[in-house]
């Protein structure tokens, strides 16, 4: 397969734009996709992938450009009709709905005209459909009590149920712990043997590298281009290309003296309204001059505990110490905190107001330190705006008058950092901190949390494996609200562990 | 012996505006669908049941034209909260103040009038069967068809197609357009069934019940309807367990007038109904932190494609 596509593709795109307002999301893209390959749509965020396969899949309608289906064009008003034609996409936001049965989703949509529905016999077909292509699944299920890696399999089933040959996947690792990353790569290849054609888009190299047999590569709405997987070298070359600048992929962790114990809690619990607990029996500790990364696979509990580090949990059981001083931490949101400094995972509505100036963002974690009386120092809250502006390289079209809405997310999470860090900070809690940056952002995020060892201590809450490996210098792994173990980053074989850990194995 | 039949008989008579009522509101509700219009569907159902009865002489054309009256409101109703994506609850409340002053405006000329109302069931030879021959004798056929519409609206929901796209729809829109169900035609129809059925529950009160026009004659029995929707957790089977508490209330307040026996004031008694209402929403707030069950999750959301 890897030699070189064959004559006709299967699907043939030319000439695609499509704008959101002001912003064009596709900019006259070509793109040839050849049946029985594994193509990959690589990109960093904000490139238009997404884009670019919903209007594949009928989700959006193109302002220009043509879809050629085995030769003859075509033209999807909805998602109905782009599968019909045998095109299915399963969204980054699975599209299924929770409080029905895996057999209900699959049938949902497909009983036009027919009134009876019985239930025990479609779920004995869709046993019988499941095991033909090999994907484990209990058809009388809950999707509520799914995992992420069976919903995807559901959702799988859902298009190949209705026939689908091409199947689009929109970033389809994201919400996977390693090892079910393998099974779903196990999957695809094995659909791919079948003869379906699969695409998919990520902005993961090792992902690329690995799965797919093609490779097209999108920047700022535009193809850059399209070639065989064999074609490309090196993970740095393919970043190189997807970047357009030559990129480090390795960040360099000066060596930094750890000091005290900075920030410590034990026996943390909490429970949700119906009295299941969020996370048990949390204890974790983060010393001045180290990172300490807190991760696991999204909704094992990790949200819920930031929150309640962050003082921001009421309820919450067991004690917190923070500067040689210990809290009951049901008393922690209301203790004093200074010195500690949070960073949300969501910059647009938890640590901004998208429609306030950049000088107000800056006041709003700072008030105490501009209140004269009743009063603000507004002017010299203003020239330590434009100064932590210049200092953080954040790019505001209109200084510090910008609205954070304006901002781009990377230069929005960067106004954020030098906000919170303007302070010297002690304690540094950042949550996410480079989800949806690109890599050039990534990499000014990753060097100002290091460079902040120097005089606090640092916990990282991540999702996102490499970043976690990359800055941490040990990593606490969460599942289903519990601490597992807590390794050292810096032992490769220790660290080897995380990703296995992270889908709850402990060996 | 006689007493317990005059209870059981009333019980089910007052109990069936509001299974009426309630079975429809359930239907629209699971579909994503709130509508706090159905106290003014019912209101203009019972004039509408009342007018086109006394006009034509006919029964059949008295319900037709109180159920087409309901579903046109539901209409107005259906196309505020789908096609232009209003909120739900001021369009049901905008419904409901409408109907109270156009019923109350255009039935003024009939407020005594006498027109026709619906018989009481042939039983025959099962008026012998103690208990269930006397309590059925004083029923009607339209008290049947609503009992019968109990398990056939459960089966609906759970063991048909168009069942299960209505349940999706109102669960989670997104999902339901991706897998290619027409999300918008489903609220619609959804929404008209409910407003079809408290239209025949208004015509229940004007043709069957109390028969004859009265200026506001549904007296809340709407609102009950949507409480009890909450309280049967949007399952037809509880809604009649609903129904038949309300109409209980209704009939021993009925027996103590009857008999005359001042155990309790009778403003009490007529209080009972509505304070179990409250009650009954009471609880099920409290219970519902036990997940007791839950609304549709996409209940009173409007759905925008994209």
């Amino acid at each position: 397969m890897e030699n070189g596509p064959p004559s006709d593709p299967v699907l043939r795109l030319s000439g695609i734009c499509k704008s959101f307002g002001a912003t064009e999301a596709n900019r006259d893209i070509d793109l040839d996709v050849f049946a029985g390959e594994i193509h990959a749509i690589l990109g960093e965020n904000g490139a238009g992938k997404s884009t670019l396969m919903s209007i594949l899949a009928g989700r959006y309608r193109p302002d220009r450009g043509t879809i050629h289906l085995k030769g003859r064009p075509v033209h999807f008003a909805n998602p109905a009709q782009a599968l019909a034609a045998g095109i299915g996409m399963v969204y980054q936001r699975f599209m299924l709905v929770e409080s029905l049965t895996v057999t209900e989703n699959i049938l949902l949509g497909l009983g036009r005209g027919r009134l009876r529905l019985d239930m025990a016999r479609a779920e004995g077909e869709i046993r019988e459909f499941a095991g033909r292509y090999d994907l484990q699944i209990d058809p009388s299920q809950t999707v509520s009590r799914l995992s992420m890696g069976e919903r995807q399999r559901v959702e799988i089933l859902k298009l190949l149920y209705r026939r689908a040959q091409i199947l689009i996947f929109d970033e389809p690792t994201a919400v996977l712990s390693p090892p079910e990353i393998e099974t779903l790569f196990g999957i695809l290849r094995r659909l791919r043997d079948l003869g379906h054609t699969i695409l998919f888009i990520t902005h993961k190299l090792e992902e690329v590298m690995t799965l797919a047999t093609r490779i097209s590569i999108l920047r700022r709405g535009e193809m850059v281009g399209s070639f065989a997987a064999g074609q490309v070298r090196s993970r740095r070359e393919l970043a190189r290309r997807m970047v357009g600048r030559e990129v480090l992929l390795e960040v360099e962790r000066p060596a930094v003296t750890r000091g005290e114990t900075v920030y410590a809690v034990r026996d943390l619990t909490v429970q949700d309204a119906a009295g299941r607990p969020l996370f048990e029996d949390v204890a974790l500790s983060v010393r001045r001059g180290e990172i300490l990364a807190l991760t696991g696979v999204a909704g094992n509990g990790q949200g819920p505990l930031t929150a309640a580090l962050a003082g921001l949990l009421p309820d919450v059981s067991g004690q917190v110490e923070f500067l040689g001083r210990t809290w009951a931490a049901s008393r922690w949101p209301r203790a004093p905190r200074g010195g500690m400094v949070y960073i949300p995972e969501d910059r647009h509505a938890t640590a901004s107001v998208p429609e306030l100036s950049l000088v107000d963002n800056f006041l709003l974690t700072r008030l105490g330190r501009y209140r004269r009386g009743p009063l603000l120092a507004l002017s010299q809250a203003r020239r330590e705006t434009v100064r932590a502006l210049a200092a953080f390289d954040v790019r505001a079209p209109a200084g510090p008058d910008t609205t954070a809405r304006q901002l781009s997310g990377g230069n929005l999470q960067k106004f954020v950092l030098s906000r919170e860090l303007a302070g010297r900070p002690a304690l540094i809690i950042a949550e996410q901190p480079t989800s949806g940056l690109d890599i050039g952002a990534t990499e000014e995020v990753w060097q100002t949390l290091l460079a902040q060892r120097r005089h606090a201590a640092v916990l990282l809450v991540s999702g996102d494996l490499r970043e976690v490996l990359s800055l941490a210098d040990r990593v606490a792994v969460m599942f289903r609200g519990r601490i597992i173990e807590t390794v050292s980053a810096r032992d490769p074989r220790q660290a080897a562990r995380v990703g296995l850990l992270m889908a709850g194995i402990r060996d | 012996m006689d007493d317990l039949i005059f209870i059981l008989a009333i019980t089910l008579k007052s109990s069936i505006p509001v299974l009426l009522a309630s079975l429809g509101e359930i239907i629209t509700e699971r579909s994503g669908i709130l509508n706090l219009g159905v106290e003014g569907m019912m209101l203009v159902g019972a004039l509408a049941g009342f007018v086109v009865g006394q006009q034509s002489g006919s029964l059949l054309l008295g319900f037709g034209g109180a159920m087409a009256a309901g579903m046109l409101l539901a209409l107005v109703h259906a196309f505020f909260c789908i096609h232009l994506r209003a909120s739900q609850v001021i369009s049901g409340l905008a419904v409901t103040i409408l109907a109270t002053g156009l019923s109350s405006f255009l039935g003024r000329p009939f407020i005594g009038r006498v027109g026709i109302h619906l018989g009481s069931l042939p039983v025959g030879p099962l008026a012998e069967v103690p208990l269930v021959g006397p309590v059925l004798a004083q029923q009607n056929w339209l008290c049947l068809a609503a009992l019968a519409l109990v398990p056939l609206t459960a089966w609906a929901l759970a063991g048909s197609w168009p069942g299960l796209s209505i349940r999706a729809v109102g669960e989670d829109p997104e999902a339901a357009d991706a897998a290619g169900v027409p999300v918008a035609p489903i609220r619609y129809a959804c929404t008209l069934f409910g407003g079809l059925l408290a239209g025949l529950g208004g015509a229940y009160l004007s043709l069957v019940y109390t028969p004859g026009w009265k200026e506001g004659m549904t007296g809340g029995q709407g609102w009950i309807a949507i409480a009890m929707v909450i309280f049967a957790t949007w399952r037809p089977g509880r809604a009649l367990l609903g129904a038949l508490l309300f109409g209980g209330l209704t009939a021993l307040q009925f027996y103590f007038q009857a008999t005359g026996a001042e155990l309790v004031p009778a403003w009490i008694l007529r209080l009972l109904p509505y304070l179990l209402t409250v009650g009954i929403l009471f609880l099920v707030t409290v219970l519902k932190r036990t997940r007791f069950g839950a609304a549709p999750a996409a209940l009173g959301q409007p759905f925008f494609r994209g």
